[in-house]
Order: C-alpha cells, then structure tokens, then sequence
C-alpha cells in the first residue's frame, strides 16, 4: 500500500543574511504595526463596568412584569407563558381576587404566586410572545451572575413587578 | 330501512332518530350549544344550521327527476333549517359542509361573540370552552361589533356554582336541565331579548343536589364550579375513567388529576347507571383522595417495612383465636372474596361484618327521597360484600358490637374507609382493641396505637369491581400510581395466607376473579 506522503522535509537551513541577523528591521517593522493600532485606531473593548455597549433593541435579558396604564397589574395568571415554557421554569399559583387587592387587578384573577427558576431559564423569550395580556417582558438587564446564594435565582413575583411609575429595581 | 344522506354518505336508520345524533354515531359533527341529548330540544342557539333538501319527485308520473348526469334532483330548502330540530325523513338529503352553511355559521358564531367578553385568560372554561373551540374551527378572528359590550351585575346563585353572566351566550341549557332533569323551577330565564339573564327567581334559590351538571353541561364559562375555581387551567390536567364511591349507585366518573392529586370529578356518560350526571355530593368528595392518604406501613406506631409488618400481623392472627373483622364495603369485591374465604379458612372466625352503620340501609336498593342518583346505601360495593359473605356467622358479632366492645377480641382487623372518618365517632371505642390489625388508604388516629397498620390503596389506585344497588356489575382501572408503598388489601391476605400457611396463591387480580369465578 503507497502511502501519500504530503509532508515535505526541509535538508538544509537557508543561510540568514546580514540584515536578517542584525533583527532590528523586523522589530521596528513590528513595532510600527503595533504603533499604528496603538494610537491611530479606536479600541473595540469597553470598560466594562464603567462603561457599557449598547444592547440590541429586541435583548432578551431578565424577566420584568408589567402594569397597565391605570397602574394595576396586568398578569391575570392564565398560564399561557407556563405552558409554553420549554424549560419548565415558571411556577404560577391563582388566586381570586377580593376585598381590598380588588384596585390592583383588572379582573377576577391574579397571580398569587409568581415565580421564574432564572438558573433553569434559557431565555427563549416564549413566554413574552405566549402572553394575551402583555405582561410578561424580557428586558435589557442581563448582569444576573452570583457567587454565594442560589436561592437568589427564584425570581419571585415581586422582585419582577414594576413599581407604579418607577422602573423595575434590578436586585444586583 | 329508511335512508338518509350526509354530506354525500348514505347513512340507513330506523325509528325516529335526532339528526345530529345519526350524523354524530356516523362521524359527522354537527356543531351545537344549546342541543343536549337528554334535554328537549330548544333550538335558540342556531349553530346546527344545516341544508335540508328532499328528492325531487314528478307529481305525475311517480318518477324521480334526474339530471343530465343520471343523478335524481334535490330540491333543496330556500333557507338551511336548525338540526337539532329537523325531522329525518326518509330519501332526506342533508349538507352540513356547504358554503352557504359555513358562512351562516361564521354570521351565527359572529352574533355570539358579538357580546361574549374576551375572558378566556381568566375563564376557567378555557380548554374545554365550546365556544372556543368551534370560533376556533368555524369561525373568524375579527368582529364587525364595535359598540360596547353587554354587562350584568354579578349575582351568587349558589354555593357550589359560580355564575359569570357575562359570558353567557343564552343557551337555555342549565334552566332546562334545572326543570327537566333537576325537577326545580327557581332557575330560569329572566327578562328578554338582549337583555336576557339566567338567573334565581327571586324568593327562590337553586336546592338540588345537580348544580355541578349545570356547569358540565355548560358550553361554556357562564356557570363554573366554585370548588374548581382557578385551581388549574384544564390543559394540565389528566383523565381517568373510574367509579364514584360515594352512596350505593356507583356513578362512572372521570378524575382531573395532575401530579397525583385530583382536582375534581366529571360525569361520564353511562347508559345503564347515571347517563349524563352525577350529585354535587359525590363530586366533591375526590377530597379524600388527596387528604391524609398514608403511604407507608406502621407496626407499634412505628415506621416499618411491608414484609415486618405482614410477619406480625401473622404471628397476631395465628395467636389470637377470638379475632373480630369488620371489613369495608368499600372495597372491591374481589377482596371481598378473599378477605371471607381468609377468615373462613386461614383464621376461623363467625365476627366478621362489613355494615358500620346502620345494618338496614344497607339492603336497601332504593334512592333517598327526592334524589334522582343518590342511594341511601353510602357504600358502592354493600352487595358485594353481602354477595362474598362477609356477614356474622352463628353467634358471631356484628360491626357494631366489635365497635362498641373491641376488648373482648384477642384481635380486631379493622377496614378503615372515608365514610367511617367523616362520621368520626365510631371509631372511639377501638384504642382499646388488644391487637389492633389496620387496614387503610388514610392515616387515621388509630396507625399510633394500632399493632400493625397496613397502607392499602384507595379505588383510584387499584382496579376491582363494585356491584351496585340495582345489582349491576361494574369494573373500575387504576387513574393514579398508588402512593408510597401502599399494597391491594387483597394482596396483603393473600400474603398474610402464605405466611400463615395456607397459601391462596392468588397473586394477581385475574387469578381472584378466575378462582371464584367473576368473569374476566
């Protein structure tokens, strides 16, 4: 059997001249490149936590919930966004709305419970597009790295609601 | 045989069948609100709309006009008719799929959603809705109403429904079923027109024990179960079919369960039993399939293992010579059968009974005063215990003896069952039972002093057959994976007969129901 040999070998190391010897061409040569990014060039790195690149406008990052525009809560736990979640992450629990809660929910029904596994979520986005209400968001923030606590990724409903009138308080 | 066609099917039928239910036994669906099959026929809701047409006949000469292509003419109506009302003819020809048909079905579906509020995120109905389903096969997504929507006031009819008026689109069926079925007159239509409401007369109030039909029957949110109320949206739930075992007639019913846990009953259709409905009484005790169901065994109150457990249990049952039973009529009979040939053969014993209660109302097939389902025998299985023998032999004592005085037994094995729990004092006396043998699905007072405690499962987890009050025969299945390690009671005896050493060897429930012969 002819084995294809492609490799080729070198028998003789080709003579360096006297100008290849002395180097410095070659450093200056470098150094110019170098020069010419150093100081000619804008950077494409950031710093990063003083400075921030700009997200896309359809980002998909931490889940926010929305409120209508007389401030009630628009979630009427229909369980759309849990039956379309492909991770299995959100955890809904209903309840019927009475007495003094009666001003903060449109209609019958709300979401007692609310609550998004953030280590289980992939992001997909899913549960934004299943909801008839338009109350499930995902949102620009997306600095959702811990270190100590775990339990820190059970993103409860109250830490997802936004406040009347303010922007959503990220906990980090 | 009279003939018939449906959408280009020749369809034979005799009697004086309803149209939509010939097209339905032959796979054609007629969509319908307000038509049930076990109310009369209202014929408001104008969905079934179909063509009618008949063959077209010379007057003169008897024969039947026929086309250029050979095919007999048909006239057909000017106008298409409501199904439900129709009345088959012979040589009929009807159409169901017709342009002229699905348009007038998307005007008729127009018309009802034109003040049906846009609720289904919060309707418990959706899933099961049929308005949902036929806006979603029939008709189209957008709505020429632009006026505001009908509201009413909310009104609370009754504890068990829970009424959104809202959303009802007047099909009449729950006042209908009210009078017809229920024999109650304090439901029904009230005012006219646009404005017409399903409500209690006032002075009245909704008494019978059907309300849950009216929310079955339903088509969609108006009427809902409060008990059901936003516990689960119906697309996570699964069905089983089973038996209700709350009185004496054994309704078929389907459990919604997730997860393990019911979450309500439904009906099932039995021709023989129940038909269309079932009592709010037996619909709401799934409860005792959820609530302090035990899973493992106990022996001295203590945590044990099957086979511990069943070898105590035989040492007390080979030691006692005096051992008093009182089993449950709750349970199937095949471990009727065995629990009396174990106590005729492996543990002698003439103080075996099956009725905790009174004696009398157990023989009794009749249904309590004014109930069209409930039986006053609050066991399913009263016969099938009567039938396997499980009653006092000469000089033995009844249940209510051993309840009363269970010292004067060396051994009592005692049945545990949901009916026994609710009326909660009988079971007072059986602390001091020297050797106390439990057998039950439910934790109960007695697993601490009991000798032995078995977890047995309940009727959703295990299959067997009731006999009911007019004698009928009906075999249930596993709905749900029984709990822990819960065993078949029958299992449990025929263990307890090998260790005791007088195997029965009847390891299977085809083989219980070979040996004494109930059929397959």
């Amino acid at each position: 059997m002819a084995i294809n040999v492609r490799a080729k070998y070198l028998n003789k190391t080709e003579e360096m001249s006297f100008i290849d010897r002395l180097y410095l061409p070659a450093i200056v040569k470098g150094m110019f490149i170098t020069m010419k990014h150093f100081l000619f060039t804008k950077a494409y790195t950031v710093e990063y936590p003083e400075e921030r690149k700009p997200i896309a406008p359809r980002f998909r990052g931490r889940h926010v919930m929305k409120r209508d525009e007389m401030g009630r809560e628009r979630c009427t736990a229909c369980y759309c966004c849990q039956y379309s979640c492909p991770a299995e992450c959100i955890n809904i629990e209903a309840a019927e709305v009475t007495g003094d809660i009666r001003n903060n929910h449109p209609e019958d029904k709300y979401a007692r419970v609310f609550e998004i596994e953030l280590l289980r979520c992939i992001f997909c986005g899913f549960c934004q597009e299943a909801c008839p209400k338009a109350a499930i968001y995902l949102e620009e923030f997306y600095e959702l790295a811990d270190y100590d606590d775990r339990s820190k990724y059970l993103l409860t409903k109250k830490e997802m609601m936004e406040t009347e009138g303010k922007p959503v308080k990220y906990r980090v | 045989m009279a003939k018939i066609t449906i959408d280009d099917k020749v369809i034979e039928y005799s009697g004086n069948p309803n149209l939509i239910e010939l097209a339905k036994e032959n796979g054609i669906d007629i969509p319908h609100f307000c038509y049930h099959p076990a109310l009369t026929i209202s014929g408001n809701c104008r969905m079934c709309l179909v063509e009618v047409g008949t063959l077209c006949k010379n007057q003169q000469t008897g024969e039947y006009e026929k086309d250029d292509k050979g095919n007999i003419k048909v006239n057909f109506m000017p106008k298409p008719q409501p199904g439900c009302y129709q009345q088959v003819s012979d040589g009929m020809v009807i159409r169901t799929n017709s342009e002229r048909i699905i348009e007038a079905r998307k005007g008729v579906l127009e018309f009802t959603l034109a003040n049906h509020p846009l609720d289904c995120p919060v309707c418990d109905q959706a899933g099961e809705c049929v308005l949902q389903d036929y806006s979603f096969q029939y008709g189209f997504s957008r709505s020429q109403f632009i006026e505001k929507k009908r509201t009413y006031k909310k009104n609370e009819i009754s504890p068990v429904l829970t009424q959104e008026m809202n959303r009802c689109i007047h099909c009449d069926r729950c006042a209908r079923f009210t009078t017809e079925i229920a024999g109650e007159s304090s439901f029904a239509r009230t005012w006219r027109g646009n404005k017409m409401e399903l409500s209690v007369l006032p002075g009245g109030t909704i008494t019978h024990n059907y309300q849950g039909n009216m929310a079955d029957i339903c088509p969609v949110g108006a009427l809902t179960i409060t008990d059901f109320r936003f516990k689960s949206r119906v697309w996570f739930l699964n069905y089983g079919v089973t038996l209700c075992t709350s009185c004496g007639k054994g309704c078929s019913v389907m459990t919604s369960h997730k997860k393990g846990k019911v979450f309500r009953l439904k009906p099932v259709y039995n021709e023989k039993v129940n038909t269309y409905w079932m009592c709010d009484h037996g619909r709401l005790r799934y409860r005792f399939l959820n609530e302090s169901r035990k899973s493992g065994h106990s022996a001295g109150g203590k945590k044990a293992n099957f086979q511990s457990a069943l070898s105590l249990a035989a040492e007390i049952l080979k030691a006692s010579k005096n051992i008093g039973v009182i089993a449950s009529a709750k349970e199937s009979l095949e471990t009727c059968m065995v629990l009396s040939r174990f106590f005729r053969e492996v543990a002698p014993t003439a103080h075996v009974d099956y009725r905790v209660d009174d004696a009398q109302v157990r023989d009794d097939r009749s249904l309590r005063p004014g109930e069209l389902l409930r039986a006053k025998d609050p066991y399913p299985n009263s016969f099938g215990a009567r039938e396997a023998g499980l009653l006092p032999g000469q000089g033995g004592a009844t249940a209510i003896d051993i309840l009363g005085a269970p010292e004067k037994f060396d051994a009592v094995v005692l049945f545990i069952d949901d009916h026994i729990i609710e009326a909660g004092d009988r079971l007072g006396n059986m602390s001091k039972a020297k050797n106390l043998i439990v057998l039950s699905p439910f934790e109960s007072s007695l697993d601490s002093t009991a000798a032995v405690s078995f977890a047995t499962r309940a009727y959703s987890e295990t299959s067997g057959t009731y006999i009911n009050i007019d004698g009928i025969r009906q075999k249930y299945c596993p709905v749900l994976p029984p709990l822990g390690d819960a065993r078949d009671s029958w299992d449990i005896l025929n263990q307890l007969s090998g260790l005791m050493g007088k195997s029965f060897g009847l390891d299977s429930i085809g083989k219980i129901r070979s040996h004494f012969k109930l059929g397959d």
